[in-house]
């Protein structure tokens, strides 16, 4: 790969500003599509832009791309202000979530139309397609056209299209939605091979928040175009930034209780009988069980906790490991490890500083 | 146990059986069409080979006559001549302009619903309706056409231009091209539509142009759609006799004649119908030829995806 | 940051500024010329009829500045049949609107629902039967409408011009009933309902705005059609707009000129009206068509 670190190494492969986007619906009505995000991502990063379907995620990319005019705000691309220019001179490679290949042309002809639009000399162009089709092990399908192919070869040439441009940015919007729940796993181990293969830095899209952490090297959690976090998935899940996130991360999520004007929470993982919680520091609560069932090994206990604030329903996790016998109509006593728990602001959500709690 | 039969009997009416509902829902229109379309079309064939006239329309076999009379007259030979002429002229202007204005059509405009009415008009209007507006935008002295050409002076002496071979035959071909632009235009506009909107932003993205994105993606991808809006077009070109007789009559001494005028002229006016009927079967090559690209472009439609 | 790279970084930020401009004019230029040719495109559409206007109320030569008069409309009305040839036009459209839909409806819904291993074929021929040219037909036609006491009478259209409007409408109805899924249809026989229950009760309403379409699709087509009019009709009292207005003109009178063709005017722009209300929805059946088939 070109080096592209002309501007210094401290130039962020990608970098929005202050971006918001404004459409303008009927009869006046403004959708804040963004609402002035800050996001960067370095080279060679894999940045995951992940939150629920409606959340301005694409439309991000895709001011990113150029396809979109920012209402307000800047994009940057190896340290340059992009504003105003077209996709094509901003050296960004998108995979949109339908692959969009050109039904008239073959696989070859798709990989190579980035190529003849940029006047590349045709020994060069095979030279490239070939190079991509076979890193991306598709160099069979070259004659097929894209109604022949399944939707995983649809999305390798997807990606050979992109690749060929040798972009200085790759952007991926959902690019596993497409496939079936089995090719899902496969095709992101690849995804992330690739990359790392490649070493471009990659923003990629996505509302699956399995896909999200497993990918991504940093996350972004956006919601209602705002960016909520940004961090390493393990920040994104140990150290949620507000209720949001702690909510939308994790399955099952992050149970929170009230306690006057804080919300207590905790992961499910971390609540278990008080019996397998070390004693110091840990913070006990009477679970009253209602349900129980059994996924893989784990038990999920759904009850009502009642002391450390509200009486509110949670979900405990226990790991194969935990034995203790429980049944449904029984209270047992349970435990948080204290550092376990989170603290967030009951009005706005925002994670707040511990508080002390008794027991 | 025929107790129960004839329930079942009963339940199962005749209007849950498919196969007599799609006959009974397609029969009223076939019979239809048969005995309108079919059955007169055979009736012209006929006609063609025989000798019958207004005065005394029962048939009476002719043989050639009819077509005789037909090759003998110069006059068809020319409308044939301009017919052909007009049509292909007409088909490349409109698929032109029609595509142009399909992107217009689409394009994210202030005032859209006024522009696409306006550009409505043409194709929306009676056909004879508008000839009248175009005599008389073309036609008498003082119209804004009239004047503009006496200005350059490229008609000279008296007269409307609609009384020259050349304006009028000009004239013919424009009215025909204003007319059938939008028709054109919305059918192309649809082609467009049907494109999933993933393949204009990949272009994009993949650095293509605007000539290379015209004719690398978009013209490729709206070819069949394009072939019909062309058949559409000549089919109804070919057909149309309203432009020539209210726009021009035929004239100035039937140098703007068409097949269909022609066919008028002789087998209603003239009282011949064999001749009227011999020269009015000549549409039907067209007629054959549009068919065969109508079914092509359907199969490359359906080839592609 | 060694100079020759703060030098790269200077000419590449020189060079991005430079596309940035060129994008801004490109993107003026893109934005100018198509308003440009939508403004064109609708000042020439509109020109005969925007010159028809202009002058309908003039005094003396065309051009010529006088105080505006309604002398000629009024002899629209007084010296000419029109308001004959509009209760024609409208009787004739109205009658052909309602037998195209009791033909056409079923039709096809059968060709989009009911799967026959010949429904594709049938629907082809439909479809051709349209292409098939009336200056074709109408000598033939004039003998059938003579034989059926019809000649000269505004049924003769009203029996013939659904031989035009019904193969468009087969086609276009069946696109929109393709549109209705065929599980809110399944769901009205499971409730019940029988094919037919299911049609009338729970397809038919899904596709109204279809149906409103082809009402006026229909309707238009059967204003406009000339060649039949022509060939069928000769007196006065019969004749629709399409034939009736030009035939004022060939006999003469050019003092009837400016009234004939504003006449012309009245009934472009109406029609104009109706379908550009309609117009994203041919578009969009156009597309599907040009989709599924």
């Amino acid at each position: 790969m070109r080096r592209r670190d002309e501007a210094g190494t401290a130039a962020k492969a990608v970098e929005a500003r202050g971006l918001v986007k404004v459409y303008e619906g009927r009869r006046d009505r403004q959708v804040r599509a963004l609402d002035g995000i800050d996001v960067s991502s370095n080279q060679g990063e894999y940045l995951v832009l992940l939150g629920p379907s409606g959340c301005g995620k694409t439309t991000l990319l895709r001011t990113i791309a150029g396809l979109e005019r920012p209402t307000e705000g800047e994009v940057y691309i190896g340290g340059q202000l992009v504003n105003g220019l077209p996709p094509r001179i901003r050296r960004v490679a998108m995979v949109l979530q339908s692959y969009a290949l050109y039904p008239h042309k073959t696989v070859h002809s798709n990989i190579e139309f980035p190529l003849k639009a940029e006047n590349v000399p045709r020994h060069l162009r095979e030279r490239k397609i070939r190079w991509a089709a076979d890193l991306l092990g598709i160099p069979d399908l070259l004659g097929r056209r894209p109604r022949q192919l399944s939707g995983g070869e649809r999305q390798r040439v997807a990606l050979a299209r992109a690749l060929v441009r040798e972009p200085a940015v790759f952007l991926l919007d959902e690019p596993l939605s497409g496939l079936d729940a089995k090719l899902r796993a496969t095709t992101r181990d690849e995804l992330k091979r690739f990359q790392r293969q490649i070493g471009t830095a990659t923003i990629y899209v996505t509302h699956d928040q399995e896909e999200a952490m497993g990918l991504g090297d940093r996350v972004a959690v956006l919601d209602a175009g705002r960016l909520r976090q940004v961090g390493t998935p393990r920040d994104i899940y140990d150290e949620p930034a507000d209720t949001f996130v702690a909510t939308f991360v994790g399955s099952p999520p992050m149970n929170l209780v009230q306690r006057a004007n804080r919300l207590v929470g905790f992961r499910p993982e971390h609540l278990l009988p008080a019996e397998n919680v070390a004693y110091d520091s840990r913070v006990t609560m009477p679970l009253r069980i209602e349900r129980i069932e059994y996924l893989s090994g784990d038990r999920h206990v759904y009850g009502t906790v009642t002391k450390i604030g509200t009486e509110t329903r949670v979900i405990a996790r226990l790991p194969a490991t935990v034995i203790t016998p429980l049944a449904p109509g029984e209270t047992h006593e349970f435990a948080v490890p204290g550092d376990r728990l989170r603290f967030f602001d009951a009005e706005y959500g925002i994670r707040t500083a511990p508080v002390r709690i008794g027991g | 146990m025929s107790g129960t039969r004839a329930r079942a009997g009963d339940r199962t009416r005749l209007t849950d059986r498919e196969g007599f509902l799609a006959w009974a829902f397609l029969l009223p229109t076939i019979v239809y069409l048969t005995a309108l379309v079919v059955a007169p079309f055979g009736l012209t064939v006929a006609f063609a080979f025989s000798r019958s006239t207004s005065d005394a329309p029962s048939y009476r076999f002719g043989g050639l006559r009819g077509f005789r009379a037909v090759f003998g007259d110069d006059v068809f030979w020319r409308s044939l001549l301009d017919t052909l002429t007009l049509t292909c002229v007409s088909v490349v202007l409109v698929v032109v302009l029609g595509t142009v204005l399909a992107h217009v059509l689409r394009a994210d405009l202030r005032f859209r619903r006024t522009v696409r009415t306006l550009v409505l008009l043409p194709w929306t209007t009676p056909v004879a309706l508008s000839a009248i507006s175009w005599r008389w935008l073309l036609g008498p002295a003082g119209s804004p056409v009239e004047r503009v050409l006496r200005g350059a002076s490229l008609l000279h002496g008296g007269g409307s231009p609609l009384g020259r071979t050349g304006p009028a035959a000009v004239a013919v071909v424009a009215a025909h091209v204003w007319r059938l632009t939008p028709l054109a235009a919305v059918i192309v506009a649809a082609g467009l539509n049907a494109v999933p909107s993933g393949v204009w932003d990949a272009a994009r993205l993949d650095g293509a142009g605007f000539w290379r994105r015209l004719f690398g993606v978009t013209v490729p991808l709206t070819l069949p759609v394009t072939a019909v809006a062309a058949v559409f077009t000549a089919a109804i070109t070919f057909v149309d006799m309203a432009v020539v007789r209210v726009l021009t009559g035929g004239g100035p001494h039937d140098s703007t004649q068409v097949l269909p005028t022609l066919a008028y002229l002789r087998g209603v006016e003239g009282g011949d119908i064999g001749a009227g009927a011999a020269a009015s079967l000549f549409l039907l090559p067209l007629f054959l030829a549009g068919v065969v690209v109508a079914l092509r472009a359907v199969r490359r439609a359906e080839a592609i995806r | 940051m060694t100079p020759v790279n703060g030098l790269a970084a200077r000419t590449a930020a020189r060079e991005m500024l430079r596309q940035r401009r060129l994008a801004a004019v490109r993107q003026v230029v893109v934005r100018v010329t198509v308003y440009a040719v939508a403004a064109v495109a609708a000042l020439v559409c509109a020109a005969p009829f925007l010159w028809g206007l202009a002058t309908a109320f003039e005094r003396g030569t065309p051009g010529a500045r006088h105080r505006p008069t309604t002398e000629h409309v009024r002899a629209l009305f007084h010296s000419t049949r029109f308001p004959t040839f509009v209760v024609n036009t409208l009787v004739v459209g109205g009658l052909v609107v309602v037998v195209t839909l009791a033909l056409a409806l079923p039709a096809a819904y059968a060709l989009s629902r009911l799967h026959r291993s010949w429904g594709g074929r049938a629907g082809l021929a439909i479809l051709l039967v349209y292409l098939v040219p009336p200056p074709l037909l109408f000598l033939s036609l004039s003998r059938v409408v003579a034989t059926l006491g019809l000649a000269d009478s505004i049924w003769s259209l009203v029996l013939v011009h659904p031989t035009v409007t019904v193969p468009v409408s087969v086609w276009l109805l069946a696109a929109f009933l393709r549109g209705v899924p065929v599980d809110i249809e399944e769901q009205a026989m499971v409730d019940g309902h029988s094919r037919f229950g299911a049609f009338v009760r729970v397809v038919a309403p899904q596709v109204l705005p279809g149906i409103a379409a082809v009402v006026v699709l229909t309707f238009t087509l059967a204003a406009g059609e000339f060649t039949y009019a022509l060939t069928f009709i000769w007196s006065d009292a019969s004749m629709p707009v399409s034939t009736g207005l030009p035939a004022r003109l060939g006999g003469g009178d050019p003092m009837l000129w400016r009234s004939v063709q504003s006449g012309a005017v009245f009934v472009a722009v109406p029609l104009a009206i109706a379908c550009g209300l309609f117009l994203d929805r041919f578009v969009s059946v156009l597309a599907q068509g040009a989709h599924r088939d």
